[in-house]
């Protein structure tokens, strides 16, 4: 059992999960609210990611986050390390992977509130801002949730784009998943039965706790 | 004083003028698609029209020439949607708080006095789902005036609640507006409850306002027959005016009818007229009377329906290819002269009651 | 209805038409990928028969063929995964060492060090503090790995060389990590490093590390994969392996 591929694997994924709070609630706003030209195609641009082989979004990432890359070289600039191979840059890339796991829970939950009910609340005195935090926001809250912890899972599970751009550098990009297919690879089956099985229940908890919670979480959506 | 005027082809036609006086209720009526939702929508600021003028109690909420147009929260409205819009994740209290100034002292209170007034003391803790429709239209009020609004604006409030309710509610709207110093704009479909309710009456048809006026005049002589169809006016017909024997007469198939007035329409132009089915007198088999000797006329009765009290007799009248004439009675009348369908019965049309209007 | 009919008469006639087609089926290490095309080449002018190759790591195509992948032959790039299949009972006849294959240590052009068999360079770059990352294949499992490991033992930098390490998957994966901007050198296939497409995106030295190529056949192999075995052992295709890289010993069956 390698605790320390356990233990990246596990930052890794809550960090993006966490990254993704924001950044997913952001887009899923602005794709709820706007009706704005282009909004398809940054639709489909968010939902790539959940069709695409990670061996193609791993290829783009190799290239986009190589030291000579803008993103490299400003990376390099800033922290005098290259972006490519590192904890930071698989962080980076988990966002993207997982983005679409974020950003479509969330949109679904901020759609289903009324727009009455926003506009009740601006006829009652409260700003954009406030509706969003004392409204939409509680009433959109199992969406966010799920989405959380479902880009969590997902995250946890990536295996394709690590291997393409991680560089299985032990206690930095090897993740549970890379060291479960080295145990394979080595016929060390022993290890990668018990390392796989944790990953396993660990899914199993969390998307059951998903879809508990949903189902226990009154529906008081729609006034 | 809330004075409205509104401009706009695209997305939907909009020609609306209408006013409101402070401690007045306006209903907008129309039918469904008419443009009363948008019209209060617009007023509210949820929408804007191309162009036009808005204006309330001296403050300008939109002038589309010098580029104003102040958002919902600057204009100060209280708004009750058709469905309520109620908060579903704040008690009762919670959503009557969220409207009141921040600066208000005694909030608590504040949010008593207004669940008083509604005539829901003592339900504050309650969700809006453990409530009935009439609590939760009681709520979305209650809300609405917790913003101590300019204006107040109503949105088929009651069309979502049963009959027997929705009486309850009309009288408790009625009693609720009279201590409420600001323009009320109540949009309904229902002319009955606009007629019950309404110091003024407003009629919108595709955009455009057609009369506004108070309930009996645009009910009952309603300025031309568009107006007239849509405040459903039973007995419209099509006639001219003639001379005859050096009087002003109604020529209307072979009849000639006595008019109380013209209403300044002028002779052999295509005209409407219409009669409130209340004001045509029967004779009577058993207490003739004088006013039989004014536009009489023969029928044969069709149809009788009698609903609380009120008979409406549907009669066919001679000589007219067989124009369906309304004419309502007590039901005591109709029981007292026996009168059946397919009876013959002769009325009179009361000349001043006979509204002359054109198309 | 009808459409369906032909639909399925032409799927079953391809099936038949394939298993009639007779191709010699070969499992082979991914570090053949330049040499045995050619190799397959000049036995197929030769006999007429088909060859059909699929390249992998050694460990995967083992484990595969633990699991009854349908190969004939099976040529890996180290010992111990052919051992693991004679363990199973999986092969048929003697293990052969039909040839070695050399380990390179290369360095993209953007990198600075200037490479000595020795690891001088490496050596001199972890004591100034200024060495990239260096990739090698997963040491774990893949015979190239293995390799470079022992290299960097021999040097005495293998402890202090570990925070500096990619790990790649396999022998392919090594040559992709070495030509990244954030890495130094790689241990890469000499076989590999020889060939136009890596050797001009940068530099390489050939390192004093040898792999001993093993090849077995597998139970079932039909007489066309035994002749391809012997082919490769035979004088006529040692010059197309030492054109590749590959050291052939002498001991060779005509």
């Amino acid at each position: 059992m390698d605790w320390q591929a356990f233990e990246v694997s596990i930052k890794l994924a809550l960090l993006t999960s966490v990254s993704l709070f924001p950044i997913g609630l952001g887009l899923a706003y602005l794709l709820s609210k706007y009706n704005f030209m282009g909004r398809g195609v940054l639709e489909a641009m968010i939902t790539l990611p959940l069709v695409l082989p990670p061996t193609v979004l791993g290829y783009f990432l190799l290239v986009g986050m190589d030291n000579n890359s803008f993103l490299g070289s400003l990376f390099v600039s800033l922290t005098g390390h290259s972006l490519a191979f590192s904890f930071v840059g698989l962080w980076f890339a988990s966002i993207i992977y997982s983005l679409p796991f974020a950003v479509q829970p969330m949109l679904r939950s901020l759609e289903q509130v009324a727009p009455e009910i926003r506009e009740a609340a601006w006829c009652s005195g409260l700003s954009k801002w406030k509706t969003f935090f004392k409204i939409e926001l509680p009433l959109a809250w199992p969406g966010i949730i799920t989405a959380m912890v479902l880009s969590f899972s997902h995250t946890l599970g990536e295996f394709g784009v690590v291997l393409m751009i991680g560089g299985n550098i032990a206690g930095e990009t090897r993740t549970l998943s890379i060291a479960i297919y080295d145990s394979v690879l080595a016929f060390e089956h022993q290890q990668a039965q018990s390392m796989s099985l944790i990953l396993l229940a660990i899914a199993l908890v969390t998307i059951s706790l998903v879809y508990t919670f949903n189902r226990f979480h009154p529906s008081v959506v729609r006034s | 004083m809330l004075q409205i005027s509104l401009q706009q082809t695209r997305p939907s036609t909009l020609e609306v003028e209408l006013s409101c006086q402070s401690g007045e209720l306006l209903a907008l009526v129309g039918p469904s698609g008419a443009g009363k939702s948008t019209v209060l929508r617009c007023i509210a600021g949820l929408q804007s029209p191309k162009l036009g003028q808005i204006q309330c109690k001296n403050q300008i909420w939109f002038d589309d020439k010098s580029s104003i147009n102040q958002t919902p929260q600057q204009r100060r409205v209280g708004m009750v949607f058709q469905n309520y819009a109620l908060f579903p994740h704040l008690t009762v209290a919670g959503n009557i708080q969220l409207a009141l100034d921040h600066n208000k002292q005694h909030t608590q209170q504040c949010v008593d006095t207004l669940l008083a007034q509604v005539h829901l003391g003592g339900l504050g803790q309650r969700y809006p789902h453990q409530l009935s429709g009439g609590q939760q239209q009681r709520v979305a009020l209650a809300r609405a005036l917790a913003r101590s609004p300019k204006a107040l604006l109503l949105d088929e409030p009651f069309s979502a609640v049963d009959r027997v309710t929705r009486r309850k509610l009309y009288l408790e709207l009625n009693t609720l507006r009279r201590g409420l110093d600001m323009p009320i704009i109540l949009v309904t479909h229902d002319l009955d409850e606009a007629a019950m309710l309404a110091d003024n009456i407003c009629v919108i048809h595709q955009g455009k306002t057609l009369q506004q006026g108070k309930p009996a005049q645009v009910l009952y002589k309603p300025d031309n027959a568009a107006v007239a169809r849509q405040v459903d006016v039973r007995n419209l017909f099509k006639a001219k005016l003639v001379e005859h024997d050096g009087q002003v007469k109604l020529s209307w198939h072979d009849y000639l009818f006595e008019v109380g007035s013209t209403n300044g329409l002028s002779l052999n132009q295509d005209l409407y007229w219409t009669l409130s089915p209340s004001k045509i007198l029967l004779h009577q088999r058993v207490r003739p009377s004088h006013g039989e000797h004014e536009n009489p006329l023969t029928a044969v009765i069709n149809d009788m329906v009698t609903l609380r009290g009120i008979t409406t007799i549907l009669m066919l009248v001679d000589e007219t290819d067989n124009t369906v004439l309304q004419m309502d009675l007590p039901e005591h009348v109709a029981m007292r002269n026996q009168l059946k369908i397919g009876e013959m019965i002769t009325v009179s049309l009361l000349s001043e009651e006979i509204h002359l209007m054109k198309e | 209805m009808r459409c369906c009919k032909y639909v399925i008469a032409l799927l079953l006639s391809c099936c038949i038409f394939q298993a009639q087609a007779n191709e010699i089926r070969i499992a082979a290490a991914a570090n053949l990928r330049y040499v045995l095309p050619e190799l397959v080449e000049r036995f197929q002018d030769l006999t007429g028969d088909q060859v059909s190759v699929t390249y992998a790591a050694s460990g995967t195509l083992t484990t595969q063929i633990l699991h009854g992948a349908p190969f004939e032959l099976f040529l890996s790039a180290n010992s111990d995964y052919i051992q693991r299949l004679v363990k199973a009972a999986l092969t048929e006849g003697k293990v052969i060492n039909y040839a070695q294959a050399q380990l390179a240590l290369f360095s993209s052009h953007q990198s600075k060090l200037v490479l000595d068999d020795s690891l001088d360079c490496l050596k001199v770059a972890l004591e100034h503090g200024n060495l990239k990352k260096v990739a090698i294949a997963n040491p774990r499992h893949a015979p190239y790995g293995q390799a470079a490991e022992k290299v960097l033992r021999n040097a005495g930098i293998w402890k202090q060389i570990q925070p500096h390490l990619l790990i790649a998957e396999n022998a392919s994966q090594v040559a992709q990590f070495s030509l990244s901007t954030a890495a130094d050198a790689g241990f890469v296939p000499y076989a590999h490093v020889i060939q136009p497409q890596l050797s001009s995106l940068g530099r390489f030295i050939k390192l004093d590390a040898v792999l001993q190529q093993q090849a077995v056949l597998l139970r079932g192999a039909s007489q066309q994969a035994r002749h391809f075995l012997t082919f490769i052992q035979t004088i006529d295709v040692i010059d197309i392996f030492t054109k590749h890289g590959f050291i052939v010993s002498a001991e060779v069956k005509k």
